[in-house]
């Protein structure tokens, strides 16, 4: 059977390796990235199912601006985003601003860490089955 | 008198000095009436009679051998010297005149209007004649025991009159110049009184609206020259309380001090503080005391500024420390809580019961770490004035109570607390979802950490009109009512749990109640020790709603 493709961008190793285990565990087949950067480098290369995406990395809007930029691309924008957050009220109320810019980057699910990992499963498994 | 009370100082003074003014005129007009005026009349009639008797004694020599030159002669003189005799007369036994003074035809009717009785030496009268009104005196001339004649004096009323007018007019104005002058030192006695208490009253006013610099204009406050030049760090004048200025009383500074240089310096002397405050009277010296004290508030308070600046700034220091290690701390223990859960909901295989039981106190203390930080975030941003409000129309049922529930359904069921939510379906707020979830959380978190296991949570929200009251209530131990308003103190800690769960922030009630205060509204607590504690919010209704 082929395994479902997901890939997790944050820059929490800690983050990265949990949510790896679960996933896996859970019969889905995970890649992670550190950065925006090694992210779009496998999103071209790989092209997963669905995309966990930490907002806040190295800069406040550096997910933001991964997910904008994936949005407009040709070959990409029709990849779910599950937008992560250790920070749902985020700085300064960034949260609205992310509730704002859901709309504009089709972003398809927002989850707050921590995540419980059943609902992140349950999520995941809406979004690509 | 009430007219009286609303006067000004000044104004009352010089009320009171008209007042007495005019008093004492009038106890001089009535003395001067009723009193001097009579007196004075009486001394001059009086003198009528002294010329009539003067006249008597040196006739009666001249009518017993019939001396009529002399006669005459002797009534013309005293006549002369008074002014006020109109005429002087002498009549014999039969009322004939034998000599007068007067210079047209002698009217005859002058004789009956004061006939002398028989058994009368003297008698005075006033009298119509065609001369005019005269006090006529008339003085019986006598030899031995028989009376050979009269004298008649007639002294002008008119004259007496219009000396008495004269007296009356230089009293008068001897008493409007003692008006006048009463007046005008009234005024400026009132006005060196009330200036100074005027000056004081403004600047307390100024003071009342924290206005320091009032007193500025009052000139610069300046630090004794002499003891800038000296280098000394006392003026050696006023080492001992407050002596007199060493200029005033010549005491001779103990610092040399160049020829020539005192008087120009003496200008600046005067705005010392210590001079301002030890000359002029009692009223002057209040005044620059008071001056002083607001210059030292001034100072006081400027060195207050500095010191909350100092404050603030050290606060907010701190809290960008607690907000930046919250903040590294929550990223491990939002892991952790994750690997925790994944472990409790047996995704890496079956737990043996032991291993669950230490799973789930592993989960159970990050849960709270997770909330401490929270809480710890928000305080920073409070304390930092980096809350932010974003007010939108909401459905508080649908919005915030409903999402809240299903935030915490875990921990409401661990508590085994039964849950009515009687929210009002209408209530519809101008509020910040977000925020109005903290404090929903923080709330029935609270219930279930400090309420009855198995007990009741019930939350209400009720439209009163004006307001929204909404409530969170439940029929666990609660706190004594004395201790309700600690409950919202930053830190504190009255309520034990029930769980020997681990301890809270203390933060949560705060972090509330200034949620709520920022949407308009107040928030408290009520209950009964040991049987329920409610906690009620009062907000503004949406106008849109």
């Amino acid at each position: 059977m082929n395994r479902k493709k997901i890939l997790i961008i944050d820059d929490d190793p800690s983050f990265l390796e949990i949510c790896s285990a679960i996933l896996e565990e859970s019969d889905y087949q995970v890649d992670t990235a550190s950065s925006s950067q090694e992210g779009l480098e496998k999103l071209v290369s790989e092209r997963p199912d669905l995309l966990l995406l930490d907002i806040m990395m190295t800069t406040m809007d550096e997910g933001l601006n991964f997910a904008t930029s994936m949005r407009q691309s040709e070959h990409l924008h029709k990849i779910p985003i599950m937008i992560v957050s250790a920070q749902p009220d985020a700085e300064k109320g960034y949260t609205r601003s992310v509730d704002k810019e859901m709309d504009w980057i089709s972003a398809d699910m927002f989850m707050e860490k921590p995540i419980n990992p059943q609902d992140l499963l349950q999520n995941i498994r809406l979004l690509i089955g | 008198m009430k007219w009286f009370k609303g006067l000004e100082v000044k104004q009352k003074i010089a009320v009171s000095t008209v007042l007495v003014v005019l008093f004492v005129a009038t106890v001089s007009w009535v003395s001067i009436q009723y009193v001097v005026l009579p007196n004075l009349t009486n001394k001059i009639t009086n003198r009528g009679g002294i010329i009539a008797k003067c006249i008597a004694r040196r006739a009666q020599q001249y009518l017993t051998v019939d001396d009529r030159p002399n006669l005459l002669d002797a009534i013309f003189s005293e006549k002369w010297m008074e002014p006020y005799v109109v005429y002087v007369f002498i009549i014999d036994e039969v009322d004939g005149v034998i000599a007068h003074t007067l210079l047209q035809p002698f009217p005859q009717s002058l004789i009956g209007v004061n006939l002398l009785p028989a058994d009368h030496i003297q008698q005075t009268r006033l009298v119509k004649t065609s001369l005019g009104p005269v006090y006529d005196t008339a003085m019986a001339i006598r030899q031995e025991s028989h009376r050979i004649g009269t004298v008649r004096v007639g002294l002008s009323k008119v004259l007496v009159d219009e000396t008495m007018d004269r007296l009356i007019h230089i009293f008068l104005a001897v008493l409007a110049l003692v008006i006048s002058i009463a007046l005008v030192l009234t005024h400026w006695f009132s006005h060196q009184i009330t200036g100074p208490i005027l000056q004081l009253s403004n600047l307390t006013r100024d003071l009342i609206s924290c206005n320091f610099q009032a007193c500025a204009h009052l000139g610069k406050r300046v630090a004794c020259w002499l003891t800038k030049d000296c280098s000394q760090e006392i003026c050696p004048a006023y080492d001992r309380g407050r002596p007199p200025c060493w200029l005033l009383d010549n005491t001779p500074p103990s610092c040399t001090d160049e020829a020539g240089t005192l008087a120009s310096k003496l200008e600046e002397c005067r705005r010392c503080q210590v001079y301002s405050e030890n000359v002029g009277d009692e009223i002057e010296r209040l005044a620059a005391a008071f001056c002083h004290m607001i210059h030292k508030l001034d100072l006081y308070q400027e060195e207050l500024k500095l010191t909350n600046e100092e404050l603030r700034k050290l606060n907010r220091n701190y809290m960008k420390m607690l907000r930046f290690v919250s903040h590294e701390l929550k990223a491990p223990i939002a892991n952790s809580s994750m690997s925790a859960q994944a472990l409790l909901q047996s995704i890496f295989g079956t737990l043996t019961p032991p291993q669950e039981k230490m799973v789930r106190l592993i989960y159970s203390n990050l849960s709270s770490s997770v909330e401490m930080v929270k809480n710890y975030l928000d305080l920073s941003r409070i304390e930092t004035g980096e809350l932010l409000f974003q007010p939108r129309r909401l459905h508080l049922a649908s919005e915030v109570v409903a999402p809240t529930l299903n935030a915490l359904s875990a921990l409401i069921d661990a508590s085994r607390m039964r849950v009515e939510d009687q929210t009002d379906e209408g209530v519809i707020l101008e509020g910040d979802e977000e925020l109005l979830r903290v404090v929903y959380g923080n709330l029935i978190g609270n219930a279930c950490k400090y309420g009855r296991e198995g007990g009741v949570l019930r939350l209400r929200a009720q439209d009163q009109g004006a307001i929204y009251r909404l409530e969170v209530w439940n029929d666990g131990p609660g706190v004594a009512e004395e201790k309700m308003g600690q409950l919202f103190q930053k830190f504190s800690r009255i309520q034990q749990s029930q769980k020997g769960a681990t301890k809270g922030t203390g933060l949560g009630l705060f972090i509330s109640r200034t949620i709520v205060e920022l949407h308009g509204g107040k928030m408290w607590a009520e209950g009964v020790k040991g049987e329920w504690i409610n906690f009620v919010m009062e907000l503004p209704r949406s106008d849109a709603s």
